[in-house]
């Protein structure tokens, strides 16, 4: 249990590392979504910074951060939020999966995450859905 | 009122509904074929009832067919069928109050799979509460 419940909250950080990455190459390629880039990058770089605390606190072994990502083409903006909506998505559905694991105040935190994380996807112009991170 | 149907969220089969909460607290258990705990099964109740209410005021409130969608389908994801019932309120105030009350909820469950899809909800509700305020 307490492996699934580990491989859940790494999972969340992984994807946080390819969050922190991909929003500067966002801003890089395209100058007009640099105020909504840094915005998203910021609230990412603290949830990265908590959940890295967190591995520290618990003695978790912190997964290995790949050189890059594949994103895609990056060269307009529609392409851009194509790349934001990808990683925000995969982040909420992470978080569902990690609710699944937890309990009390930790199982409070993800859902709290999960609510901001589905309003950022939609920020980057995902469509609301009525069960973020679990409709298919 | 449950009717009979099939929804599936995250892989749990809500399956065979034919009439009873206690036959969605069943399907949404632990373990297959496990007995539902009885707080689930209360708060499922509880569930359903204030998204009937929360879908009755949207109704009244707002012509966003999004939202009633949306709202119709997280109802069908508990198995219940959604009302045609109207009240007066303010709807984006009603569903962020939702949204908040579905969090609560998830943190009290019991099933692994209902505090999912009770997160899951709450988000949705937050964004059907946004689509609400920009729509007004």
């Amino acid at each position: 249990m307490a492996n699934t419940v580990t491989a859940a909250w790494q999972r969340w950080l992984e994807l946080e590392d390819e969050a922190v990455w991909t929003y500067p190459v966002i801003g890089a390629r395209i100058t007009a979504l640099t105020s909504a880039v840094d915005s998203t990058l910021a609230a990412h770089t603290t949830v990265r910074s908590v959940l890295l605390a967190r591995f520290d606190r618990e003695g978790w072994s912190v997964p290995a951060t790949p050189a890059g990502y594949d994103i895609g083409t990056v060269d307009t903006p529609a392409q851009a939020k194509t790349a934001a909506q990808s990683v925000e998505n995969r982040i909420t559905a992470a978080i569902v999966a990690l609710v699944a694991v937890t309990k009390d105040e930790d199982r409070a935190y993800a859902v709290a995450a999960l609510r901001r994380s589905a309003a950022t996807a939609v920020t980057w112009g995902a469509a609301p859905t009525a069960l973020p991170g679990l409709a298919h | 009122m449950l009717v009979a149907g099939t929804a599936t969220v995250a892989g749990v089969s809500v399956l065979g509904i034919t009439g009873s909460l206690g036959d969605v607290a069943r399907a949404v258990g632990v373990r297959p074929r496990s007995r539902p705990d009885p707080a689930d099964v209360s708060l499922l109740h509880a569930v359903v009832t204030d998204q009937q209410r929360v879908l009755s005021v949207v109704r009244a409130d707002s012509t966003d067919r999004t939202v009633v969608a949306l709202l119709e389908s997280q109802l069908r994801g508990l198995g219940a069928t959604p009302g045609t019932g109207s009240r007066s309120g303010d709807a984006a105030a009603v569903l962020t109050q939702a949204a908040g009350y579905r969090a609560e909820d998830a943190v009290a469950a019991r099933s692994p799979q209902l505090a999912q899809l009770l997160a899951s909800m709450s988000a949705g509700l937050d964004l059907a509460a946004d689509l609400i305020r920009k729509g007004s």
